[in-house]
């Protein structure tokens, strides 16, 4: 049996330290939800397991004074879905995570795991691409901060370095008067994990007349990697939700994502859904923000 | 390289050496000989190793054995009181939640997690509880069912 | 600590002591007082008769399960232990040129390799009905997955690292992935006995179809397809073989069938049969998936080898490549009727994929040609089933053996034709089902059938949602864009093995102290058949429940009364444990007759007391009377119907009995997806005197969530003989949020006159109507039919014309095949 070694880190900085001389053998792990799959898939064979499991100061869930929502990379999905500073600022993500799995994969899981993961299907990055996330990272050479949006680079590829470990996801002041929703498909109510197509809708609307005046979205499972639409998002700018704009969009859709095709569903089928599910969410979002409550 | 650490399992306390890619379920079958955790998928999906890390529910399968080092584990072995069935297991028994029984000790700990969390859900709490362990055999309703009387009682 | 270290002594659950199983009985007993006592079912008082059949009474093989301490086979450890694993096929079809394990042998831990050239020829093949399948493939293999080494080693990471150095080198032969493929002239002959790759042909032709459908003034003509399904018990086949102090070789295994392994071990290591004792452990769900050899044979041959414990267990991916699968089918169906809506023919041409070896295929064509048009009259009736070898994964059996899939296309044609001629989906049933008297297609007479007392217990719920919908449609109630439906199906499904005679037996036996064991070869793999058997024992002897034990599924201390499949046991072991109750009870009077000087005849049993000339024995005390004899008493009972079809002509006996049954489904389908939620559900069951109502339920319950799962979702996908998604990630089972927020389940008041205390059977029968009740419910909800299962949401939505798939899109599928470990 190969022996593998194993490190229990206490601080990023040891973490960062560990993971320089470490090299190419060292395997971050935190939850071990996703290493764990592969571990016992036995697609991945770690030589050392440096376990940044226990590092406290990387699952802070905290508002800073200019209103920025900073979850750190080791916060559980059930510590998002039950966090109040989370329902407080961004009741996106509580709608997000409580789509994630169940509870005993969330108790495990960290948002800072399945944006590493860059699972195309993973439920954070697609409501993190809509709310213009920020992820700081820490390396050899100090912080660095990456705009989620050039986050997810290919299949499971981000810009993470090799040698960096990602340490917080900052979420920029969410303007009153916005509305959010998250909106998933799937082929069963139970948890399932290959089979959805998720779309995530940020907008405010000018109080006056309704218009749309930022709009920020994100789409899973329709592409190898969480995709963002820059394109979709300012068509939305200006306008009001009508069958016109919603007909723009499915347009969109079609024309701007790849969806694979795979054993359940053609690629045709998983477009169309995304179309429809974006709008969904789009005018939930959108009602969310007239009644000027984000609340569901 | 092994690594040595402590568990503490329905408040015994187990010293010992293991491998640092050893799973939490592993070690409770192998070494500890506590079999009640099954053990099935390995990939986190079909909840028959569900056991309790803190208080709170986890797939032994994905979790490693070191990275649970110090901490409290229950499992199925630990329900019973003095000898004499949990109400939840009784419950289980009368109702029928039972059949083959594979699952059923996955379904026990996330109905123990979810009780001491939340005495008297409803039932589509209960049943959005459960969403994350599959029963072949039952098609579920029976465990709703004991599960919900435990609530109401 | 493990505790069970000594060697295993076949107890199903933790009972370390004597002591410890009194208090389980003690427990036990205390549990029935407390049923009995709480008189839980609706028709139940302490005073009524019969005093155990009816009663919802929990089972005791559940104390252990709620405490973790059931004995699943790999639970199980002994000192000594070594753990096997196989090398698998990675070719769908090759000749294996060379094996080379020279790596394996120097890797760690590694204490044996079994590879075929070991086993002598004659010993090499194994089956259920054809003794076809090679323990370890030589010289050539059929299907990705199939095993060619088994090694084991000190653990099982040992194993498979071991087992990952073997390297096999493949020559690769010609394909056949479907059935239309094999039995084209001149393709390739995957099995050399088998010409034309056919493993079995049916035809079955009754009246004159021709002339019916010239004279019919309806026809519906459809080709109905459906996906391979897997069984996703959730315990992967396991076992532990080892040869005790006295050289018997022993093997615990989770298994439907402990004789007929003992019988295939005697083949296979030429061991006397006395020499031999399978014992069948607490099963993880079986759904007619444990009925082949998987690692019984290879596990033992490596304990022989190594003179060392060897336990295997299947990891969840080699439970989906490489054990069978519920078949593939492709059919044509065509049915005729009258404009009143009376059926007059039936014809269907199936052709099956049968995978690389034969395994139950044989059985499901049977069943599947006495069944179609079941449970309906057809005077007309015509049936060609054919099942052709491929290089896939075997099919075999699962629940209903393909009767499920039949009632699919069936259920949707006589829906169809109702709407077709403006009347009730309740009352063309109405019109065409069996009742009493009826002849089936086989020429046999029906008695005892129920289905018109489950089509009127349904009927009102379906008129009431109807019209409730109805207003619900009409006022908009409804979110937009999406619609309900409602769909019914019915279920006639034979008892027992189809056509053959299949004897169930069992023995009673008593102790001193008062306790009875009824010995029973037909095990319990979950489904709560040995409580059943508990209180068919304890009313036919009319003794307290509590004073009974069942043991089954040991192939040493039961005889061989077949396997626990098609819906068999209450009734033929039930059967058996009646008839072995009276021969007890004989003995057991006269025994107490000699003792107290008195005749037989004026000694009986009576609610739990031995009555002796007019004076009440509690049943201990007339026990301990007889002490002496109590070893020589031994009940025995056989059932065996006489049940005969003659192949040629399919005309004979089918089943000594059917169970039958109705299900409504009221579902909701999103118009802009396509996807369907099932919401409400309603079953009405004729299965004869239930004997549990609880554990029913739970058959019944579980039947209607898989079948669930199959109409909706549930399919293995193969890509060039991969299945490309071997894990429940990909794999879609029904989960608890998927169940209908109403489930009902009734059971009509009928009594079976051959039946134990007028049981039928009824566990797989469930699953039968759902799909085809599914079906019917998205046509009236939408207007379309979907003709293959599952009913996926993009089908729907594309037969809704609302969207349109591109043609390339089977071109795309995700990622690689996948090789198997």
């Amino acid at each position: 049996m190969t022996a593998c070694l194993y490190t229990r880190l206490d601080t990023v900085d040891d973490a960062v330290q560990c993971l320089a001389s470490a090299g190419e053998d060292g395997h971050v792990i935190a939850g071990g939800v996703a290493l764990g799959i592969l571990m016992n898939e036995r697609l991945v064979k770690p030589v050392h397991l440096l376990d940044i499991s226990r590092i406290d100061a990387l699952k802070r869930i905290e508002v800073t004074a200019e209103g920025v929502l900073s979850i750190g990379a080791l916060a559980t999905h059930q510590e998002v879905l039950t966090s109040a500073a989370v329902a407080a600022t961004c009741p996106l993500l509580i709608e997000m995570s409580s789509e994630i799995a169940c509870e005993r994969i969330r108790n495990r899981g960290t948002i800072g795991g399945s944006i590493c993961l860059g699972d195309p299907q993973g439920d954070p990055p697609v409501a993190l691409l809509a709310l213009d996330a920020v992820v700081r990272a820490a390396g050899p050479q100090g912080l660095r901060d990456i705009p989620i949006r050039t986050f997810f680079q290919d299949v499971y590829t981000t810009a993470l370095q090799s040698d960096e470990i990602l340490q917080e996801i900052r979420i920029p002041r969410i303007p009153d008067g916005g509305g959010m929703a998250y909106h998933k498909f799937s082929a069963r109510r139970a948890m399932d994990y290959a089979t959805t197509v998720s779309a995530a809708v940020q907008l405010a609307c000018d109080p006056d007349d309704g218009r749309i005046i930022n709009a920020g979205l994100g789409l899973g499972g329709v592409g190898v990697t969480p995709v963002w639409s820059k394109a979709i998002a300012d068509g939305l700018l200006n306008a009001t939700p009508c069958p016109e704009i919603f007909a723009w969009m499915r347009k969109m859709v079609h024309e701007e994502l790849s969806p694979i095709g795979d054993h359940l569903y053609s690629a045709d089928y998983k477009s169309h859904v995304a179309a429809v599910i974006l709008r969904r969410a789009t005018e939930r979002a959108y009602n969310r923000a007239v009644a000027g409550s984000d609340r569901r | 390289m092994s690594v040595d650490i402590s568990l503490r399992v329905n408040g015994a306390e187990h010293r010992l050496a293991v491998e640092p890619t050893e799973t939490l379920v592993n070690v409770l079958r192998n070494r500890l000989g506590m079999t009640g955790t099954h053990k099935d998928c390995t990939m986190g999906i079909c909840g028959a190793c569900t056991i309790l890390l803190n208080g709170q529910p986890v797939s032994s399968c994905l979790l490693l054995a070191c990275q649970a080092d110090g901490e409290a584990i229950r499992t199925i072995e630990g329900l019973e009181r003095d000898g004499a069935l949990s109400l939840l297991q009784e419950a289980f028994l009368r109702y029928g939640a039972v059949q083959c029984g594979f699952c059923t000790p996955g379904f026990l700990m996330i109905a123990v997690a979810l009780l001491e969390k939340n005495p008297k859900p409803d039932r589509n709490e209960i049943i959005d509880a459960l969403k994350g362990n599959l029963c072949r055999c039952t098609g579920y309703t029976k465990i709703v069912d004991a599960i919900e009387f435990v609530a109401n009682n | 600590m493990a505790s069970d270290k000594k060697q295993p002594d076949g107890q199903k659950f933790a009972l370390e002591s004597a002591k410890q199983q009194a208090l389980w009985q003690r427990e036990f007993q205390q549990i029935v007082a407390d049923v009995q006592g709480q008189a839980l079912g609706p028709n139940w008082t302490a005073n009524s008769s019969p005093r155990n059949i009816g009663l919802p009474l929990p089972r005791n093989d559940v104390l252990y399960k709620v405490r973790g301490t059931a004995r699943y086979a790999a639970n199980i450890s002994m000192d000594g232990m070594l753990y096997g694993r196989f090398v698998r096929s990675q070719e769908p079809h090759a000749r294996i040129l060379n094996i080379d394990v020279s790596a394996a042998t120097q890797a760690p831990g590694v204490h044996a390799i079994l590879t075929a050239d070991e086993i002598p020829q004659d010993r090499l093949l194994v089956g259920t009905h054809d003794n076809d399948t090679p323990i370890l493939a030589k010289d050539r293999v059929r299907y990705v997955g199939e095993p060619i080494v088994a090694i084991v080693a000190e653990s099982v990471e040992q194993a498979q690292q071991a087992c990952d150095l073997v390297e096999v080198e493949y020559e690769s032969l010609p394909v056949i992935f479907t059935p239309e493929e094999a039995i084209i002239v001149g393709a390739y002959q995957i099995d050399a006995e088998a010409e034309g790759n056919i493993i079995t042909e049916h035809r079955h032709d009754v009246g004159d179809v021709d002339a019916a459908f010239a004279a019919a003034d309806i026809v519906l003509e459809n080709t109905f397809t459906t996906e391979p399904i897997d069984h996703c018990f959730l315990e992967a086949q396991a076992g532990l073989a080892f040869v005790d102090s006295g050289g018997t070789l022993n093997l615990l295994v989770s298994t439907q069938y402990p004789h007929f392994h003992h019988e295939q071990l005697a083949r296979v290591t030429g061991l006397p049969m006395e020499k031999i004792r399978v014992i069948q452990t607490v099963v993880g769900g079986a759904f007619g998936g444990k009925i082949d050899d998987t690692i019984e044979c290879a596990s033992c041959l490596l304990a022989l080898k190594t003179s060392r414990p060897v336990s295997m267990t299947l990891t969840r991916e080699e439970v989906f490549i490489a054990t069978t699968k519920r078949h593939r089918l492709k059919f044509r169906q065509k049915l005729a009727a009258t404009k009143e809506g009376h059926l007059t023919a039936l014809e269907l041409d199936i052709l099956c994929d049968g995978g690389a070896y034969r395994s139950y295929s044989r059985v499901v064509a049977g069943r599947c040609v006495v069944h179609a048009g079941m449970p309906y009259r057809f005077p007309n009736l015509r049936v060609h089933f054919m099942t052709a070898f491929t290089n896939h994964v075997p099919s075999g059996s699962m629940r209903s053996f393909g009767v499920v899939k039949m009632a699919f296309a069936l259920e949707s044609h006589l829906t169809e034709l109702a709407a077709k001629i403006g009347i009730s989906p309740i009352e063309i049933r109405k019109r065409n089902g069996f009742v009493d008297g009826d002849v089936i297609s086989t020429g046999q007479v029906l008695q005892d059938v129920g289905l018109l007392k489950t089509l009127a217990e349904i009927e009102p719920i379906y008129e009431r949602r109807k019209r409730e919908l109805a207003g619900v449609h009409g006022q908009g109630q409804m979110n937009p864009g999406r619609k309900r439906g409602l769909g019914v199906a019915c279920l006639g499904y034979g008892i027992g093995y189809s056509g053959i005679r299949n004897p169930s037996t069992a023995r009673l036996a008593v102790s001193a102290d008062g306790f009875v064991t009824a010995f029973c070869g037909t095990p319990d793999i979950g489904t709560g058949s040995d409580m059943a058997l508990t209180q068919i024992a304890a009313e036919a002897l009319d003794i307290d429940l509590g004073r009974l034990r069942v043991v089954s599924g040991d192939s040493t201390k039961t005889d061989d009364s077949g396997p626990t499949s098609a819906s068999r046991t209450t009734y033929f072991s039930g059967n058996a444990v009646c008839l072995a109750s009276e021969d007890f009870k004989r003995q057991f009077c006269t025994a107490v007759a000699e003792k107290t000087g008195c005749l037989p005849a004026q000694v009986r049993i009576d609610n739990d007391r031995v009555i002796v000339q007019n004076e009440p024995l509690a049943f201990e005390q007339a026990c301990r009377l007889i002490a002496d004899d109590v070893d020589a008493i031994v009940g025995y009972g056989k059932f065996d119907p006489d049940i005969e079809i003659d192949i040629s002509t399919y005309q004979g006996n089918a089943y000594p009995t059917y169970t039958y049954g109705t299900h409504l489904v009221e579902i909701e389908v999103d118009e802009e997806l396509g996807s369907v939620d099932v919401v409400r559900y309603w079953a009405a069951h004729d299965g004869g005197v239930i004997v549990n109502p609880i554990g029913a339920e739970g058959q019944v319950e579980g039947g209607i969530v898989q079948g669930l799962g199959m109409a909706l979702w549930e399919k293995i996908v193969r890509q060039e003989g991969f299945i490309v998604n071997p894990h429940y990630r990909d794999y879609l089972l029904p989960g608890a949020m998927d169940i209908p927020g109403e489930l009902s389940v009734w059971f009509v008041e009928t009594y079976d006159r051959t039946g134990p205390f007028g049981a039928k059977g009824l566990a797989e029968a469930s699953i039968i109507p759902t799909p085809g009740a599914i079906a019917g419910a998205i046509s009236n909800a939408v207007g379309v039919w979907p003709r293959g299962i599952p009913m996926e949401s993009e089908k729907i939505l594309e037969l809704m014309g609302h969207y349109s798939a591109d043609a390339a899109k089977s071109a795309t599928v995700k990622g690689q095949p996948r090789e198997p470990r």
